[in-house]
């Protein structure tokens, strides 16, 4: 690891080490809330597979109980973008 | 449009002789759809079956069990053939079959039977085989007892403990399978001992067959004999295949026929019948009832009579009222997706015509690409070519559809497999050079794209953009709300419910542009209290939980942010493999370009699947979960008319 000091840095290597950071955070902004998705999803998508193998015409029904908490990773996706480019 | 096609309760009434002719008439015209009679206290009672029923399902189902064994499965049939011509060679032609397809089954179950034998006694021979004994001396002693088995561990060791008890044995052994294979000769009255001793070495006792001779000539023979079996059975495979080739059309026509013929003679068990009339009660479109009408008036000359009650005056609840969607061709695909969720209710608005323009508007604006839109649209015609009938080909139609708008947003973009097309970056420039007749036109143009999603300046652009469409689409999610509450519970609960969410967002709206210095600070105030009075709308229309309603207004807006993020998850992803593959892979030159075509080609397949799947799911939850929640009910029954759509036969 680069060892800098911030008295010594130059504003370039002080950028650099910003857009670092940003760069951290807009991953654990999309990684994390994937997770969370992920998790939110797995119980929701085997009990609507089990609803449908009881009835099949829940499909629908079960398709969107289970993206419901998709919205937490987008949420996440546009926070990492608006981190990214504004 | 917007509306399910007008139903009226109908009640079919004529004499009782001439129910079959009536039924073989409405079966063959479709128009009707049938409610089952229940029998209650009055004198009617439901009909009784005709003749051929009892029949024809017999035959059905040795029918469909030659179905089943001969593996047929329902097929595309250009070839329509004569229903009376399947109908006369039907019985003589079934018997054959039948007794052909038995004797088939017969001599596979019988050489399966073997085969299942012979690989038990191949298992039970093989250890067996490397003892250097015939089967025979196995058995038959009266003093001695013979163990045969697996062990584990050291025969010396076993050997050993075995002669600390007697020194009268014989023990043959050999190594099989990670284990040793052994059999022992001991007097009877050490039986007890030995099998104390031989149980620490996980003894594992093995079947002797009834048989006679040397165990390695006995398995060889019946590997022979299995290999032989193995070709008998190839080749009644074969003879399978040929049956099914010959007499598929024959099957699959005659299934049709025979289902039809029972139909029809169970059909009466759904009528009420008296002593001399039947009563049908059932639904007709509005716009097929003369025709209906007056068929019966020819054939019957007013023995069969139909009259309509009217549904709109009777108080009948809309969710009873079978539903048959009313939309034009181009719309259909659409109803698909409608089924997927719930068929909307009799009274409520179809909104098969709009999402038949917001889902492939979603789907373009989330995937907008000139080249992935083209590859769609193959795939879909090449789908629509392929599928002929079935719940896949308005999912192919709904490809072209997506197909097309992702290609005008593509130009809109100016994207191709996620590089520019023009501009300082045109991939077309790059190619061809930009000095060339051909690239220098793409390198100049500039009017391209509206919004480049490939550069980060208009990004916040499309943020914006796509939660703008969010707040249109909840907002015609609103007033068609606010219309289906007014139709089923009154004008009040639809100004409550759904007028207030409208007055809320607009002072939510009031505020926000006052607040960013568009409009005169005083909206600030003015916009809170209209925000307020939505709220005690609210409250008032659907009780106080309503106020933990109100962040998904905001959660909902947010959500079209999608329109943008996926979109551009996807050009992420395409550019991604285009700066491996042009920056760090061509570079190098040599196998590095061949590695290089490799990764372009599986990576753009893969982030072609992922364009169909991520955008199309999305799309349709926007419609399911946003939209639908704002207005839709659905549970309605569907319209099912009375008769076959026929596939393989025709009536001539």
């Amino acid at each position: 690891m680069v060892d800098i000091s911030i008295a010594d840095a130059t504003v370039e290597q002080i950028l650099a080490n910003q857009k670092g950071l940003i760069a951290i955070g807009a991953g654990l902004a999309v990684g994390l809330s994937g997770i969370a998705s992920g998790i939110a999803e797995k119980d929701i998508g085997a009990a609507a597979v089990g609803a449908m193998a009881e009835r099949e015409e829940l499909f629908g029904k079960g398709l969107i109980l289970t993206v419901i908490p998709e919205t937490i990773v987008i949420f996440g996706l546009v926070v990492a973008i608006l981190l990214l480019f504004l | 449009m917007l509306k399910a096609k007008k139903v009226s309760k109908a009640v079919i009434i004529g004499n009782k002789k001439l129910l079959h002719p009536t039924v073989d008439i409405l079966h063959s015209i479709q128009c009707i759809h049938v409610e089952d009679f229940t029998e209650d206290d009055s004198f009617l009672r439901i009909g009784k079956p005709g003749e051929a029923a009892s029949k024809a399902s017999h035959k059905l189902v040795k029918l469909r069990s030659i179905t089943n064994f001969l593996g047929i499965k329902p097929t595309h049939s250009d070839n329509l053939q004569n229903e009376d011509a399947i109908l006369n060679e039907l019985d003589a032609k079934l018997e054959q079959l039948d007794s052909t397809v038995n004797d088939l089954l017969d001599r596979k179950n019988v050489l399966g039977n073997e085969l299942k034998n012979i690989d038990d006694s191949i298992f039970l021979l093989e250890p067996l085989s490397l003892l250097p004994l015939d089967l025979e001396f196995y058995k038959g002693y009266s003093a001695i007892t013979v163990i045969t088995g697996y062990v584990q561990g050291e025969i010396s060791e076993i050997e050993q403990e075995i002669r600390s008890i007697t020194a009268n044995y014989e023990l043959l052994s050999s190594p099989h399978d990670r284990r040793n294979v052994i059999t022992l000769f001991v007097p009877v009255e050490h039986q007890q001992q030995v099998t104390d001793i031989l149980e620490k070495y996980y003894f594992n006792d093995i079947h002797v067959p009834e048989l006679k001779g040397n165990p390695g000539k006995i398995m060889s023979g019946m590997k022979n004999r299995k290999e032989d079996i193995q070709l008998e059975l190839t080749s009644l495979e074969d003879e399978i295949a040929d049956l099914k080739g010959k007499y598929m059309d024959f099957i699959l026509a005659s299934d049709e026929v025979l289902s039809i013929t029972t139909e029809k003679a169970e059909a009466p068990l759904r009528f009420a019948t008296s002593e001399s009339t039947f009563i049908i009660d059932c639904w007709i479109a509005d716009d097929k009832f003369h025709q209906v009408e007056e068929t019966l008036e020819t054939n019957f000359n007013g023995s069969v009579m139909i009259s309509k009650l009217d549904a709109e005056k009777e108080e009948i609840e809309s969710s009873t009222i079978p539903v048959e969607y009313d939309n034009p061709g181009l719309v259909k695909p659409l109803e698909t997706i409608m089924d997927l969720y719930s068929r909307p209710l009799y009274k409520e608005i179809d909104p098969s015509v709009i999402i038949f323009f917001t889902f492939p508007l979603f789907y373009g604006l989330m995937l907008g690409d000139i080249g992935y839109g083209l590859v769609l649209f193959t795939l879909g015609m090449v789908g629509r070519a392929k599928i002929k009938t079935g719940g896949l080909r308005p999912l192919a139609t709904l490809l072209v559809y997506c197909s097309i708008t992702t290609t005008i947003f593509g130009v809109l973009f100016a994207e191709i497999f996620g590089f520019h097309v023009f501009g300082h970056h045109s991939i077309v420039a790059v190619l061809f050079g930009e000095h060339s007749a051909l690239g220098g036109i793409f390198y100049n143009f500039h009017a391209l794209p509206i919004l480049d999603r490939l550069g980060k300046d208009d990004i916040p652009i499309l943020l914006i953009v796509s939660a703008l469409i969010g707040v249109v689409h909840l907002n015609l999610g609103f007033i068609l709300g606010f219309r289906n509450e007014a139709v089923s519970h009154g004008i009040k609960t639809a100004v409550l419910e759904k007028l207030s969410w409208i007055v809320l967002q607009l002072g939510i709206a009031i505020f926000a542009l006052a607040a960013l210095g568009y409009i005169p600070v005083v909206g600030m105030t003015g916009g809170i209290v209209i925000s307020v009075i939505g709220v005690v709308m609210l409250i008032a229309g659907e009780g106080g939980a309503a106020i933990l309603e109100l962040p998904s207004i905001l959660s909902n807006t947010l959500s079209y942010t999608r329109l943008a993020a996926v979109g551009l998850s996807s050009v992420g992803i395409a550019y991604a493999i285009n700066y491996i593959v042009t920056n760090l892979l061509f570079p190098e030159g040599g196998i590095f370009i061949i590695l290089g075509i490799i990764v372009l080609l599986i990576g753009h397949t893969v982030n072609t699947v992922l364009g169909v799947v991520a955008p199309g799911l999305h799309a349709l939850r926007l419609q399911y979960v946003e939209f639908f929640t704002k207005f839709y009910h659905g549970g309605g029954r569907k319209f099912n008319p009375f008769g076959y759509n026929r596939k393989y036969t025709e009536v001539k």
